[in-house]
């Protein structure tokens, strides 16, 4: 709630200078409201009815899993806000503040969310917000272009995964994810494919990683806490909570562990590659993802509680890092490692903030991240087999390569490259307080493991209850095994990173680029269907509605009952017949106007001849008089034009012949197919015509007695047509007229 | 009728309170040619003397009507009212009000009197659904000709709606395009007539005049606009095709008939109920033409080739009437005919809805997003929102005619708000509706570029606009028919035409304006539309619960007298 009040606070303010100022309030108190609740243990439940109809609702529930990942949502977004006023130094900012805090506040309902639907909604609504905070700088190109693709990947993700909680909610009968019970079954292994899918866009998982490094162009407040608290970490959360419904899916745990470790490599490669240094970040996040992602659908106690850990320790180490680099590069205007130089000097804090931010990353102690990091060594050892064997091996992997590019990226950036020193701009307390109070919170973190325990295990043991017996270990001893393949990633690590800061490969996004070449083809193809379709051309889109309309035929051709046809009832009828057929062919071959008219009169009258033969006289008379009627319209309005048909090409003739002699064949195969259900109404009609209508000719009865309403109706559609002449005749003679037609026009007149 | 074979020959009951919606609509149209013929002869300032009595008039004209419809008594409302002096009072008070207001919104009279004539014909859906359907349930009018369920009444009160926010953008409209006069006003309410008749017609051949009444008036609206060419282009074209879809419309219920032996939608559904038909080929082929039919007024693909052109070209408030009350009344003769009448055939009609919705889909989303034009754009992009409620058509349930009449009312009003930003924006002549045109409008008018921000969200389906519900109650009906597919495919083309209202959103947040960019004039009575229109999208998307519970009372009935 206090986020809502403070986007509208924000925005109203009179004076841009203390937007950010302002926006930090909002986050504060819900931190300071969130860490009340950490070691309560109780829940608080909140609800609200909106669309009873539909079983929408706005439901929250703040546990101990809700509370530690507020206090990691908001407290990181207080300092955001602070380094965000330092970052930006003047300047009006309040959309910018406002939005941030709308992202803020998403998140928030997020974590809190106890209803799939509520889930949903703000799983959405970080996507949107978080496109408006990435494209900020929307005069640049690339970052609009960045944008597109983030939003791209994140929504059609955001769509799998509403399919996907369409299924479950049909699966496990409820929306409320606290009165699920465990589903499993062909349905439910669907609904958690698609799910994971949708976790898997959100939190940049292989393939869907590409739109993680492209967001970087974003101002660094945004990448900070997109990247280390909150957006990421949604995908995350969500495997997380759908822990206890789809964990027991047999897919569910191995899908996940094979993407996460995946991801966790190739990320680790593409941090390695990488000369920017927020690029290599980004790339680092990715990495850390794959691993918490692994954990998180491991899904054993131990792995949910190490994934947990990892949330909270890469929260803290990672928004530390962005926003030392965000501080390099808004101080010398580069953040290539090539090309800085000497900013261990010039640079101190930077300097240090790194260094411990990124000992927390690669996991060494007296770090949080490597009790963080233990953990997840631990959960891997626990699982048995050849799949354990294997998930320890790309833990294992996956993490030497972190601290090597983790040491690639101090030793890099920090180096004196020979040369003159990169100049430095002046220092700003509010841009780097917020980086050293993280990476001291590091060491803290390390030191009050115990208490940090305190607010993981209760957390982690919400999702998966055998999670409760585990703690953070300070120190692990020398005769655990973990601790010894934890020194040896450090050690394998430190050698390839510093052996990989001498060079550096030129950076090549791989993959991004489809995703762009993927919107162009869309946007070529769509180009192209519509100048095949929509020519604007009259005749043509008639000729598409008639084919269309004779499809609809086809079905029914099988029912033909051949043995029910005869040629004809008398042999008048087959004279009149081809004379009506003649006339039919006439019309389409004179070329002149008037003869094409007349012989359609024929046509009239050798339907009304055949009504004649039929036995119908009176529908005869009223045929006979409509033809007339018309064939005298024409007369009267082929006046203004010229006597001949203009001449057509030979291929349009011929698909404009095909066409009617196909649609006439449909309409001829319907009425074959059908015979006759219902007895005639003929009787019936004949018997009330003169007691109740007091006339004899059929016709006249039902136009005048048995259906006057409709010719009521007949009149006012009269009146109407009649009414728009009328204006059209005046609209025309008021402005005089003569305004040119476009071609299509000329040519639907033909 | 048939059926009366009595010699004494019965009376069909009229039943014109209930009628009254319908009939303030048709009456309304000749009562203001004939006002404006014996108006003529006034000079036009005197003319504007008459706005604010207008203005008064309504009020009284909404609680008269709105007061006997549903109800036998005639004037009971009347009389009860002014016995109560304080009553009395407020209603004077309103009187004035009114009349202060049309005078504050510079009406002209011609849409003083359209706006009178649609907000009593409101009043007067009102007074029936509260005083008569809510009570006994949907009854027959004339001789059970036409029936008055929560469906048709909604339905009118979507039309009615329509015609007063549509008259107040025209009113400023025609009068910049130099086009004043009362013909566009009466020919809307024809239409508008039309339309409510065909959602409330039990009679194939009532429901052809009706949409035959609704159509031709517009396609002379369409090409109202004389110096424009593509206005004149865009009449004719409609007017050909319309023409064709209504013979194949005529064809289908001619077939129909042949099967069934009856053009009247209760024998109809009562027939198909008891008998199997043994060879249906004629009964096939008769709702395949009365889709078609039907396909081509709401403009379902492969049907849908006029949409773009004739949007494009026709005046812009009308585009708003086309795409709001003309394509709401089209749905309410599909769920009529398909859903209500050929229930029982709805295996046979449901693959055949299911591929043109698919198709519509996919047409109206992908053809959107390369266009220029803001106008042509939201012209895909209504062909794309045809394929959403035909997702809702299809499931062929209760969810999926409630899903069809909320998506059908908020469309109604998300449509009207964005054509009538566009209408406001494009200038003398409806030139200035290409993209480069919003360029900037967020500096130049921010408060319309945020109600077309708004709009624009809310036809892409963002939480909190009525168009999100929308799209969710019509999602979920088609997973409740177990149309899984259908639904998937609704949302990826949701996705696709995401961006192409991105697109407007950022051309106007991001473009820079030309320094020679016209000035815009908002007028106030387009700015109350759009006004209107905002309130509405944005407070069902908040508190969507009351139009839902309406829309789940609304499910037609075909009811017979007894």
């Amino acid at each position: 709630m206090s986020h809502l009040v403070g986007v509208v606070a924000v925005l109203s303010l009179p004076n841009p200078r203390p937007a950010f100022v302002v926006a930090l309030a909002a986050p504060l108190v819900s931190a300071a409201w969130a860490a009340s609740k950490l070691s309560g243990g109780e829940v608080d439940t909140a609800r609200l009815d909106w669309v009873e109809g539909l079983d929408l609702a706005f439901s929250f529930r703040v546990g101990p899993l809700g509370a530690l990942l507020a206090v990691l949502v908001s407290g990181i977004g207080v300092l955001i806000f602070v380094y965000g006023h330092g970052y930006f130094g003047g300047g009006d900012r309040r959309g910018f503040a406002a939005t941030l805090l709308a992202f803020s506040g998403s998140m928030l309902g997020l974590v809190w969310a106890d209803d799939v639907w509520t889930l949903f909604l703000f799983w959405e609504a970080t996507s949107v917000t978080s496109f408006l905070l990435v494209g900020t700088k929307s005069t640049d190109s690339t970052a609009v272009t960045a944008a597109r693709r983030a939003l791209l990947v994140t929504v059609a993700g955001g769509l799998v995964l509403l399919a996907g909680l369409l299924v479950l909610v049909d699966v496990a009968g409820t929306a409320t994810l606290s009165e699920m019970g465990p589903v499993t079954g062909d349905q439910a292994t669907v609904a958690a494919v698609l799910v994971l899918v949708g976790a898997f866009t959100k939190s940049a998982q292989l393939p869907f990683h590409v739109w993680l490094p492209g967001a970087m162009a974003a101002p660094t407040p945004v990448s900070a806490y997109l990247h280390s608290a909150t957006m990421v970490k949604a995908g995350i959360v969500l495997i997380g909570v759908m822990h206890p419904v789809l964990g027991a899916v047999d897919i569910w745990s191995g899908l996940g562990v094979t993407v996460g470790l995946l991801t966790m490599f190739w990320g680790a490669i593409g941090a390695l590659r990488h000369a920017d240094a927020k690029l290599v970040l980004a790339w680092g996040t990715v990495s850390q993802l794959g691993l918490m992602t692994a954990m998180m659908s491991l899904g054993s106690g131990k792995a949910i509680f190490a994934a947990v850990s990892l949330v909270v320790a890469h929260a803290v180490f990672k928004a530390a890092l962005f926003m030392a680099v965000g501080e390099i590069d808004i101080r010398t205007g580069s953040r290539d490692l090539r090309s800085l130089s000497g900013l261990r000097a010039s640079m101190p804090v930077a300097f240090w903030v790194m260094v411990f931010a990124g000992l927390s990353m690669a996991g060494v102690p007296p770090l949080l991240g490597f009790p963080a990091k233990e953990a997840a060594i631990e959960a891997s050892l626990n699982e048995s087999g050849a799949s354990g064997d294997l998930i320890l091996a790309g833990v294992t992997i996956g993490s030497v390569l972190t601290v090597a590019y983790t040491t690639r990226l101090v030793l890099a950036l920090f180096s004196d490259k020979g040369g003159e020193p990169t100049e430095v701009a002046p220092f700003r307390w509010a841009a780097a307080a917020p980086s050293v109070l993280l990476s001291v919170l590091g060491v803290v973190g390390y030191v009050l493991a115990p208490s940090v325990t305190d607010w993981v295990v209760p957390a982690a043991a919400t999702l998966e209850t055998k999670s409760a017996g585990y703690a953070l270990l300070r120190w692990p001893g020398l005769d655990s095994t973990a601790f010894w393949i934890s020194m040896g990633i450090v050690a394998g690590g430190a050698i390839i990173g510093a052996a990989a800061a001498r060079h550096s490969s030129p950076p090549e996004t791989v993959g991004a680029n489809n995703v762009d070449r993927l919107v162009d083809r869309t946007l070529d193809l769509a180009k192209w269907i519509t100048g095949r379709v929509q020519h604007g051309s009259l005749p043509i889109y008639l000729v598409v509605m008639a084919l269309a309309a004779s499809l609809a035929v086809i079905p029914f051709l099988g029912s033909i009952d051949a043995d029910q046809l005869h040629a004809w009832d008398r042999p008048l009828q087959a004279g009149m017949g081809t004379t009506v057929v003649a006339a039919a062919i006439a019309v389409a071959v004179i070329r002149s106007r008037i003869g094409a008219a007349l012989a359609l009169g024929v046509v009239g009258l050798g339907v009304s001849a055949l009504f004649l033969i039929q036995g119908a006289p009176d529908l005869a008379l009223t045929q006979l008089l409509v033809e007339t009627v018309i064939v005298v319209g024409f007369v009267i309005g082929l006046g203004g034009l010229t006597t001949q048909f203009p001449a057509n090409g030979f291929v349009w003739r011929s698909v404009r012949i095909g066409t009617a002699v196909l649609a006439g064949a449909a309409v001829t195969a319907a009425l074959l197919a059908s015979a006759e259900n219902t007895p005639s109404n003929r009787e019936a009609l004949v018997a009330v015509a003169v007691d109740e209508g007091g006339g004899n000719n059929l016709v006249n009865v039902i136009l005048t007695d048995l259906r006057a309403l409709d010719t009521l109706g007949e009149v006012v559609v009269l009146v109407v047509a009649a009414m728009g002449v009328l204006a059209l005749s005046r609209a025309d003679t008021a402005r005089g007229g003569g305004a040119p037609l476009s071609d299509d026009v000329r040519k639907g007149r033909r | 009728m048939i059926a009366q074979l009595d010699s004494t020959v019965a009376r069909p009951e009229i039943t014109w309170d209930g009628l009254l919606p319908i009939l303030t609509l048709g009456v309304g149209a000749l009562l203001l040619v004939l006002f404006r013929s014996l108006m003529k002869q006034l000079p036009k300032a005197a003319a504007d003397q008459a706005v604010p009595v207008i203005g008064g008039v309504t009020v009284i004209a909404m609680w008269v009507v709105g007061g006997f419809a549903g109800t036998d008594v005639p004037l009971a409302g009347l009389r009860d009212g002014l016995g109560d002096p304080v009553f009395f009072l407020g209603l004077l008070i309103m009187v004035g009000l009114g009349g202060w207001f049309a005078q504050y919104l510079r009406l002209s009279v011609d849409a003083a009197l359209t706006v009178m004539i649609g907000l009593t014909s409101l009043a007067a859906t009102w007074g029936v659904w509260t005083d008569r359907y809510e009570i006994d349930g949907a009854f027959g009018l004339v001789g059970d000709q036409l029936g008055a369920d929560g469906f048709s009444l909604v339905i009118t009160g979507v039309i009615a709606s329509a015609i007063v926010l549509v008259a107040l953008l025209l009113d400023d409209y025609l009068e910049r395009e130099g086009m004043a006069g009362a013909d566009m006003y009466v020919l809307m309410l024809f239409s508008g007539a039309g339309g409510a008749v065909m959602a409330s017609a039990n009679d194939l051949i009532v429901l052809f005049l009706a949409l035959e009444t609704l159509s031709i008036a517009v396609y002379v609206m369409a090409a109202m606009h004389m110096r424009r060419s593509e206005s004149q282009e865009a009449g004719l074209k409609y007017f050909v095709l319309g023409a064709f879809s209504s013979a194949f419309l005529l064809y289908g219920i001619a077939l129909t008939y042949g099967a069934v032996g009856s053009t009247n939608l209760i024998v109809i559904a009562d027939f198909l109920e008891q008998n199997r038909l043994v060879e249906d080929g004629l009964l096939m082929a008769g709702m395949a033409m009365l889709l078609v039919g039907l396909g081509f007024k709401v403009a379902a693909a492969p049907f849908h080739a006029w949409t773009p052109d004739v949007y494009q070209g026709a005046p812009t408030p009308v585009v708003a009437f086309m795409a709001s009350a003309v394509k709401a009344a089209g749905f309410a003769a599909l769920v009529r005919v398909f859903v209500t009448t050929f229930a029982d055939h709805a295996d046979d009609w449901q693959p055949a809805v299911y591929a043109l919705a698919i198709l519509t889909l996919v047409v109206g989303s992908f053809m959107a997003i390369v266009q220029r034009d803001a106008k042509r754009m939201l012209a895909y992009s209504s062909i794309s929102h045809a394929g959403f409620i035909l997702v809702g058509v299809q499931a062929a349930s209760n969810e999926g005619v409630s899903s069809v009449l909320f998506y059908a009312v908020a469309y109604t009003f998300l449509v009207i708000g964005s054509f009538g930003v566009l209408s406001i924006v494009s200038g003398e002549g409806d030139r200035g509706t290409s993209l480069d045109h919003l360029d900037g409008l967020s500096t130049r008018r921010p408060a319309l570029a945020l109600a077309l921000t708004v709009f624009l969200l809310a036809q892409a389906g963002v939480p909190l606009t009525s168009g999100f519900v929308a799209k969710f109650a019509v999602i979920g009906a088609a997973v409740e028919a177990r149309s899984y597919w259908l639904a998937i495919a609704a949302m990826v083309t949701a996705v696709v035409s995401a961006f192409l209202y991105l697109r407007i959103i950022l051309s106007m947040y991001l473009g820079q304006a030309e320094d020679d960019a016209p000035t815009i004039r908002v007028p106030r009575a387009a700015g109350l539309a759009i006004i209107v229109a905002l309130v509405i999208t944005v407070g069902f998307g908040l508190v969507p619960g009351e139009l839902d519970d309406i829309t789940r009372d609304a499910i037609p009935v075909l009811i017979a007298a007894g």
